[in-house]
């Protein structure tokens, strides 16, 4: 198993009731948990919640931020496990807790955090041949 | 405003529906790559289109996530790169439906294909939990 370099710097964004609402039409779903203050003010929530793949989404953006790349290639393998809901107007960090490279895969273990408080733990497989230009992001020091 | 209108106890483990055909365009695309909420134009599908069309399946499928369920778990493999505007298929099926700790629970599969050579594109799964039984709402 090779060391894992320094971990990143965590990848911040926010996630605007504007993009909850972008978001909602770009998937189809319109739970008014989403995109209705007024219905999520009567639930447990009390205001709007994002979309958990919304979330994901800003997993995903600090992912090709840490392999510096345009694209995820064939093969990677992403679990995320919802903690916490996020709502709307949420500033969330996706900070990288560990790597592990192993032959030519790459485990990446991460957090998108609203606060303190984590939203999404996520594991992400990578391929990284020698050579690619991901190990060669992931090892730099 | 959709709602699925299919409760817990209504979902048949094995059950498929699909295959529904999208067409992924360049817009959607741009508006999933890059940090979220920007509009970044790019060649490729980003993986934020795979979730999406995941959402889309579960929309037609199903009307959208069951009343009462959360996404507690969320899982993407991807097998190809796609263009920025791509058409595809996407299936959508019950895997598993039982009861853990008192909660129910279901797990979606989806797989992205692109129409005419069959090529997977992505698979994926969600899982979904209900609140504990004892604690839901009989309306």
């Amino acid at each position: 198993m090779t060391p894992a370099s320094p971990l990143r710097a965590p990848v911040v964004q926010v996630l605007s009731q504007r993009v909850v609402d972008r978001y909602a039409e770009l998937s189809g779903d319109f739970n008014p948990i989403h995109v209705d203050a007024a219905y999520a003010a009567r639930t447990p929530f009390g205001r709007t919640v994002a979309h958990g793949p919304l979330v994901l989404q800003a997993f995903f953006e600090a992912l090709l931020t840490w392999l510096n790349a345009d694209v995820l290639p064939p093969g990677v393998r992403v679990q995320g496990v919802f903690r916490n809901p996020t709502m709307a107007d949420a500033t969330v960090s996706c900070h990288l807790l560990g790597i592990e490279v192993e032959n030519e895969v790459a485990t990446l273990r991460a957090e998108c955090r609203t606060g303190d408080t984590v939203a999404v733990s996520v594991t992400a497989s990578v391929p990284v041949p020698p050579g690619s230009p991901a190990r060669a992001a992931l090892l730099a020091t | 405003m959709r709602l699925a209108k299919v409760a817990f106890e209504e979902l048949r483990e094995g059950a498929r529906y699909g295959p529904f055909r999208y067409l992924v365009t360049r817009e959607q695309s741009d508006n999933l790559r890059g940090p979220v909420g920007a509009t970044r134009p790019g060649d490729s599908a980003p993986p934020g289109v795979y979730p999406m069309l995941f959402l889309r399946g579960f929309a037609d499928a199903l009307g959208g996530i069951p009343p009462g369920g959360l996404l507690a778990r969320e899982e993407l493999e991807i097998e190809a790169v796609l263009p920025a505007e791509a058409e595809v298929l996407v299936e959508v099926w019950i895997g598993e439906k039982f009861v853990k700790r008192g909660r129910p629970r279901a797990v979606f599969e989806f797989a992205v294909t692109v129409p005419g050579d069959k090529r997977r594109a992505a698979t994926g799964r969600m899982v979904i939990v209900w609140a504990p039984v004892e604690e839901q709402d009989p309306a």
